[in-house]
């Protein structure tokens, strides 16, 4: 695959989909190791055309990376959640062939509208220097 | 920095087809079938397929990138609020305009009808 995954999150507890109940506020959920490739520009770019960026990676990148870290770690979930906003700090963009940490957490869970809604926060960092690229909050309404 | 700051954001289109929705799956690692099968999306309250929100909201950031690469080293903070599913084949386009003379903006992306899926701030620091 394009963007390498090298490393894995947690399991939701005894390995049923997660539900509102299960998450800890404040908690870390797990995070992931990955590294974008060439491989990954090709795609990205048969998606949004080819721009020169002399090299480095596209902004959109960190979007990418954190809905790909809270798809294999908050697993498995269940269907019918919904992605109701999203908050980015983009610091810097992360950097082609280097690995980045990507951690997810969950920061808050709470009713409204009748809803249960979980917040999570994921973080992009370089796994060497620890530099943060990218810090979001995902509102996710929770089906269960 | 204020004054090379564009008052609009560089509009950018894309025609969602189920290329780009098999391609972002790949890169994302979400196979959801809502996003692959028909039948499934009409099992969960969708008419069709429906795209990842990230493909939409990844065309606003490759609209923020060309409007002010050249300009500024990304530090921003982007909000946004996901309004209504983008559906395989619609047409999505970014839109974003400067509120005042500040750094901050109000962000869009429209479908071919003009409805607003996704709907935010922007705000460039200096």
């Amino acid at each position: 695959m394009s963007v390498t995954r090298t490393d894995s999150g947690a399991a939701a507890p005894n390995g049923e989909p997660w539900t509102f109940e299960k998450f800890e506020v404040g908690a870390l959920i797990g995070s992931s190791l990955q590294r974008v490739d060439d491989e990954f520009i090709e795609s990205w770019d048969s998606i949004y055309g080819v721009t020169d960026r002399n090299g480095s990676l596209p902004y959109g990148v960190a979007q990418l990376l954190t809905m790909k870290a809270y798809a294999e770690v908050v697993q498995p979930r269940p269907p019918g959640n919904i992605h109701a906003t999203q908050k980015c700090r983009l610091n810097s963009v992360p950097v082609l062939g280097r690995e980045m940490k990507v951690s997810v957490s969950c920061t808050a869970k709470y009713i409204r509208r009748n809803r249960k809604v979980v917040d999570f926060g994921v973080e992009i960092s370089d796994a060497e220097s620890g530099q943060l690229y990218a810090a979001s909050t995902l509102e996710i309404c929770w089906a269960v | 920095m204020d004054a090379q700051l564009p008052n609009k954001l560089v509009k950018l289109q894309l025609a969602v087809g189920q290329d780009q929705i098999n391609t972002f799956a790949a890169l994302a690692g979400d196979y959801n079938p809502i996003h692959i099968d028909a039948e499934a999306a009409r099992q969960s309250g969708m008419s069709n397929i429906i795209a990842h929100g990230s493909i939409a909201l990844n065309l606003l950031w490759e609209s923020i990138e060309q409007s002010i690469r050249t300009t500024a080293s990304p530090s921003l903070n982007l909000e946004v609020r996901f309004r209504a599913p983008v559906y395989v084949d619609e047409i999505v386009e970014t839109g974003g305009r400067r509120v005042g003379n500040g750094h901050d903006y109000e962000v869009w992306v429209s479908n071919q009808e003009g409805s607003r899926v996704i709907e935010g701030t922007l705000t460039i620091e200096s």
